[in-house]
């Protein structure tokens, strides 16, 4: 017991020295967890997926492909998911939206050190006008909205109850 | 006969004689299957629409749009050289709707199941310039008891909103059919409200009638009138299906008719 407590005021000591918030005790068990950070199954095929996409390929034969020539059978709408998020995911550096499109190489040189070659812009550019018409352009007039990714909604019946 | 829509025509246009429907020279329109959901039954459909125009003797230009469908199951397949088979997967690749608006006032495009967002890139970047030539659009959509169907429709609609006018076609591949996804539910019934679609039915078929009709490129018209050389579909309790089938679907597509002339 003597000795949790003189831990426990080391540690505060420790707290009020450092400034941190967290027991070190909690940090420490933190730091021994392994990264968790979600990963696609589809992570590997990034860059597979990325030139499929630049040549105009539909996710359907995207899927078909990771299929046939890697055995991975992933629907259409998790390629579109992955697509998305990888979109989403990306950062904007020096005004520039970074791009799935990219190469990591071309992105690591934009990251560092912030170079715009001409080589290295065509997929950002690519990028930004594929995003533009898959995601944010809107049809001139928006009267019927529709979110895909929510499920149909059955309206309930008159005399219909819950339970 | 003549005026029939018949396999390896030598012009890839049908020729038909003269219209017995009126029509204005400036107006235009192209119909187009929505794509998305595949197998629900979007170029029967759009068979039984060339085979309703023929049998009004208007003339039509065929786009065979339909990638997926490489072989058996597309226009192509039953229509030979008079469906004019169009890679869409190019920079201009809807451009066709354009093209061969000239050779008839009405193009009728079958779509294929991965054609969404090229349609969709399309209409944003051209619709004002083709509606500006006095070309307007009917999008024809397949719902089934699969509620992937009414999504799919759903989807397109969101994207083309009010530039198409709609029909939804309600296709009984089951028997009998639950279209509850497609009548009750919210957003689809949102879509019914606001952009108006003309609802068919389109009947259950039998087996035995569709299946060797696919396989050897018959049409309804075809079986039912005896003209083709398949054993089995010359039964004639078929044939009097068929007159049944399409009987029916034209007096459908009859209610739906100011949708589709120009």
């Amino acid at each position: 017991m003597a000795s949790v407590l003189i831990s426990a005021q080391h540690l505060r000591a420790c707290d009020a020295l450092l400034g941190h918030s967290m027991d070190p005790r909690f940090e420490a068990v933190l730091k021994r967890l392994p990264q968790k950070r979600y990963r696609s199954c589809l992570e590997p095929y990034k860059d597979l997926i990325r030139e499929m996409r630049k040549r105009g390929c539909c996710y359907r034969e995207i899927a078909q492909v990771l299929h046939e020539e890697f055995g991975l059978k992933v629907g259409m709408s998790t390629i579109n998911d992955f697509v998305l998020s990888r979109m989403k995911s990306k950062t904007r550096v020096n005004g520039n939206r970074t791009s799935f499109s990219g190469t990591d190489r071309n992105r690591n040189t934009r990251i560092g050190t912030g170079e715009h070659h001409k080589e290295t812009q065509e997929p950002a550019r690519h990028f930004q006008k594929q995003s533009h018409s898959t995601l944010s352009k809107p049809a001139p007039d928006v009267p019927f909205k529709y979110n895909p990714n929510e499920p149909l909604r059955i309206l309930r019946k008159k005399g219909e109850h819950d339970g | 006969m003549d005026n029939d829509i018949s396999k390896g025509q030598s012009e890839a246009d049908i020729q038909l004689p003269v219209s017995v429907v009126a029509m204005q020279h400036a107006a235009k329109r192209v119909i187009l299957s929505m794509g998305g959901k595949g197998g629900v039954g979007k170029t029967t459909f759009m068979l039984a629409l060339a085979e309703w125009f023929a049998s009004k003797g208007i003339m039509i230009k065929l786009l065979d749009l339909d990638t997926e469908n490489k072989a058996r199951g597309s226009l192509s397949h039953y229509f030979g050289r008079a469906a004019k088979k169009v890679s869409i997967h190019t920079a201009a690749g809807l451009d066709s709707f354009i093209d061969y608006i000239d050779d008839a006032s009405i193009v009728l495009a079958d779509m294929g199941a991965s054609s969404g967002q090229v349609t969709y890139d399309w209409f944003d970047s051209m619709f004002e310039d083709v509606q500006a030539l006095g070309v307007s659009f009917t999008a024809i959509g397949i719902v089934t008891p699969d509620p992937a169907s009414v999504e799919s429709v759903l989807s397109w609609a969101a994207r083309l909103q009010n530039r198409v006018q709609y029909i939804i076609v309600e296709n009984a591949i089951t028997y009998p059919a639950d279209f509850t996804y497609w009548r009750e539910t919210e957003q689809a019934q949102v879509f019914q409200k606001t952009l108006h679609p003309v609802v068919l039915s389109m009947d259950f078929r039998l087996p035995e009638l569709e299946n060797p009709a696919r396989q050897h490129g018959i049409t309804l018209g075809e079986i039912a009138e005896r003209r083709h050389d398949v054993d089995e579909l010359r039964r004639t309790s078929l044939v009097l299906r068929a007159q049944s089938y399409r009987r029916r679907l034209f007096q459908e597509i009859e209610n739906a008719k100011h949708l589709l002339l120009p």
